[in-house]
């Protein structure tokens, strides 16, 4: 019983992604010895903070069968004009406000994504490709870009309250921040979400088959719609943890941020089709990235030869993937099997 | 409750440092380029004077439209640049405006010089994202008599004169030479550029190590040119990264605005200030903090709302017919008739360009290695212009 689970787990994506993760690791700590340590795993959670709720947002999108390329810029919005409007007003309370402010204004441009998509059946990649350069437009010519380093107080504070501090064999501090807590709630609310409510199974169900999704009495529109005000959400909430981590706003930060959000949400195992994917696979799937970006200097491999190795890996990664992918539609076909849709 | 006494005062000390001063920010800069190294002490010693009309300043024409393209608008270092625009057209009675691609964009750029041919301007002043590819549009203008300036572009072909700040070589050694002064002359360090293609950068870093290795053998450059992709939050990790591989490290120098910052905040958290020197190009507006708080030991770089009004005062003069006058006795920080001079801009080396015209540098080099120093780039309301 437990032999047939575990052989289950293996032949998962989750399952191959984080052998990946414990492959680099290990080799990279071959390498260089410094690198295995409680500091090094530290460093690469600390990157991951934030670039896991972007992934969060994207892998809900991607999930119910849309694409969404808004990311960086409903995130560089949301943070940088909640910032923006805090230190307009010189606030001097918490972070809680600016967070509200941020997440506010990324459920409103999730809100026009998706009535452009559920109401007007714009293609996600083209409506939200369209968004995304409105809203950089709008957000260069009205509000400025021109980045924010005396962040208020609150923010500050905020960026440097730390849950823990790990150091290194010379006494050198890697302290990790409290917005991991942010990051592990939304796992955590999305994961219940998408596992004991109706909104969660329709996600699911309008990602694998739109058509019999809607035969099934199933909103179609409203499922979508919410789908991107959620994304949004995200995205502002993440924006936000990066202006707090940084203690800095600078919108240009987060510039080509969606691709790699995407990337990491396929290498994850969730297919850019819809329907298929978990939300281990996703952060797993930030964190394999975030480690290869946080080791390749270790490791000592030169800036030139960098970018080709994250290539290989996005590459390898997804393809890793789409193999599986293909393994389970024959075998769906050698069964003849009308398996339901998988869930988590 | 420290945190926010701590905030209120530096707050409060800013405040009457603002309020002591006379809303004259340009002339500000002149107190401000000295820096210890030999390099940049002549550029600002020279022009104490801040008469209005200037002595040797030249009679600029007016009526003339001038455009000033930029790399990108929105941004603060063009938002200073376009301040600048509008003060050479106000006090030289000039038709003067400035404008650039919203996204970093060659072709959008050339769009936007068509466009101002069309309109029939009478000089460009360019600071271009791609020199060679807005060379086929500048060779138009240039035909039609349209006089070229550029700047941030040695490799240029089409312009009559590329205006450069400073040496880039020379630059970058003044950096290190602070780096230097931050690490007692020995021990290592590491360097970062954005990117391997963004030429200036590189010099930059390059004339860096190369001060580095005639000057202070006691050094070592453990790790060069690592990529930043001009990203404070990358910067940051590879120097927590850096500090794990190099427990010896002592120093840091930085290429774009973003990388000194970033590696001083990865200094601050893990607990290193003092112990690691981190110096490199930025900007009060982006790196105020790590200075004030000692993570940051040096930042430099230059005002490009000086250039720009250099740019144009070079645009008059050759569209006056006074071209013979720019030559390695003109004063151009005197010619230019502005209110202070231009700090860096009186004595001007010339070389062959990549075209027919000539390259010009100024020694405009800023270093801010104080909050002193640092506050004196405030604007009347209390916000860094630089």
């Amino acid at each position: 019983m437990i032999g047939k689970k575990l052989s289950r787990i293996a032949k998962t994506n989750e399952f191959f992604v984080l052998l990946v993760i414990l492959v680099v690791f290990f080799t990279v700590s071959a390498i260089s010895p410094v690198f295995l340590s409680a500091y090094s795993l530290v460093s690469v959670i600390k990157t991951a903070i934030e670039p896991i709720i972007y992934a969060v947002g994207a892998y809900l999108v991607i999930l119910s069968g849309g694409i969404d390329l808004t990311v960086a810029g409903i995130g560089a919005f949301s943070m940088f004009t909640a910032t923006k409007i805090v230190f307009s007003m010189n606030y001097e309370g918490s972070a809680l406000l600016p967070y509200l402010l941020a997440i506010g204004f990324g459920a409103a441009l999730g809100m026009i994504n998706g009535l452009l998509i559920s109401r007007l059946k714009i293609q996600p990649m083209i409506a939200t490709l369209g968004m995304n350069s409105i809203i950089n437009g709008v957000m260069l010519f009205f509000i400025g870009s021109r980045e924010i380093s005396q962040v208020p107080i609150g923010i500050q504070t905020a960026g440097k309250t730390y849950v823990m501090t790990v150091y290194n064999a010379n006494g050198v501090a890697a302290p990790l921040s409290t917005t991991i807590y942010i990051t592990i709630a939304v796992v955590f609310v999305v994961y219940l979400l998408l596992r004991y409510t109706m909104l969660g199974a329709n996600i699911f169900a309008i990602g694998g088959n739109v058509e019999s999704a809607m035969r099934a009495g199933i909103d179609v529109k409203k499922t979508q719609f919410i789908v991107y005000v959620l994304a949004g959400m995200l995205y502002g909430l993440g924006g936000m943890v990066h202006t707090i981590t940084y203690v800095n706003s600078n919108p240009m930060d987060l510039l080509g941020q969606e691709m790699i959000t995407i990337a990491a949400v396929i290498i994850g195992g969730a297919r850019i089709t819809g329907g298929h994917g978990t939300l281990t696979g996703t952060v797993l799937g930030v964190l394999l990235i975030q480690l290869i970006d946080n080791c390749l200097n270790t490791v000592g491999i030169p800036s030139f030869w960098q970018r080709l190795v994250v290539g290989l890996v996005l590459l390898v990664g997804t393809s890793l993937t789409s193999y599986q992918a293909l393994k389970e539609k024959r075998r769906l076909h050698v069964e003849i099997s009308s398996a339901p849709i998988s869930m988590q | 409750m420290k945190k926010v006494l701590v905030f209120l005062m530096v707050a409060l000390m800013m405040l009457s440092v603002a309020c002591a001063k006379p809303a004259a920010p340009a002339a500000d800069s002149n107190a401000a380029a000295p820096a210890e190294p030999a390099a940049t002490t002549e550029a600002a010693t020279e022009t104490t004077e801040a008469a209005a009309p200037v002595d040797g300043a030249i009679t600029l024409g007016s009526g003339y439209s001038i455009m000033t393209t930029v790399k990108l608008l929105g941004i603060g270092w063009f938002d200073r640049t376009e301040t600048m625009v509008r003060e050479f057209a106000e006090n030289t009675g000039n038709n003067t405006y400035q404008t650039g691609p919203s996204e970093v964009d060659a072709a959008a750029t050339n769009q936007l010089l068509e466009d101002a041919i069309a309109t029939g301007v009478n000089a460009i002043c360019i600071i271009p994202f791609s020199p060679s590819s807005a060379d086929s549009v500048l060779a138009k203008a240039r035909e039609q008599g349209i006089v070229v300036i550029s700047h941030e572009a040695t490799d240029q072909v089409e312009c009559d004169y590329d205006l450069e700040a400073f040496d880039n070589f020379a630059y970058g050694a003044i950096l290190m030479d602070y780096l230097a002064k931050g690490m007692g002359e020995q021990g290592e360090y590491y360097t970062t550029v954005g990117g391997l293609t963004a030429t200036s950068q590189n010099q930059w870093e390059e004339g860096g190590f190369n001060q580095q290795q005639a000057k202070y053998p006691n050094m070592t450059a453990v790790e060069r040119k690592i990529e930043t992709n001009d990203a404070q939050a990358k910067s940051k990790s590879i120097m927590a990264e850096m500090i794990n591989k190099y427990p010896e490290l002592k120093g840091f120098q930085g290429a774009t605005s973003q990388d000194a910052p970033g590696a001083a905040e990865a200094v601050s958290e893990a607990g290193l200030i003092g112990k690691i020197t981190v110096v490199g190009t930025s900007m009060p507006s982006i790196a105020s903090k790590q200075l004030e708080e000692g993570s940051l030991f040096a930042m430099a770089l230059w005002d490009p709302g000086l250039t720009v009004y250099a740019m144009q005062t070079l645009a008059v003069m050759m569209l006056d017919g006074n071209g013979a006058l720019i030559n390695e006795n003109l004063d151009l920080s005197k010619a230019s008739g502005y209110e202070g001079g231009l700090a860096g801009y009186e004595k001007l080396s010339f070389t062959d360009g990549a075209g027919d015209g000539k390259i010009i540098f100024a020694n405009a080099t800023l270093v801010i290695d104080s909050v002193e120093k640092m506050n004196e780039y405030k604007d009347a309301s209390g916000n860094f212009y630089l």
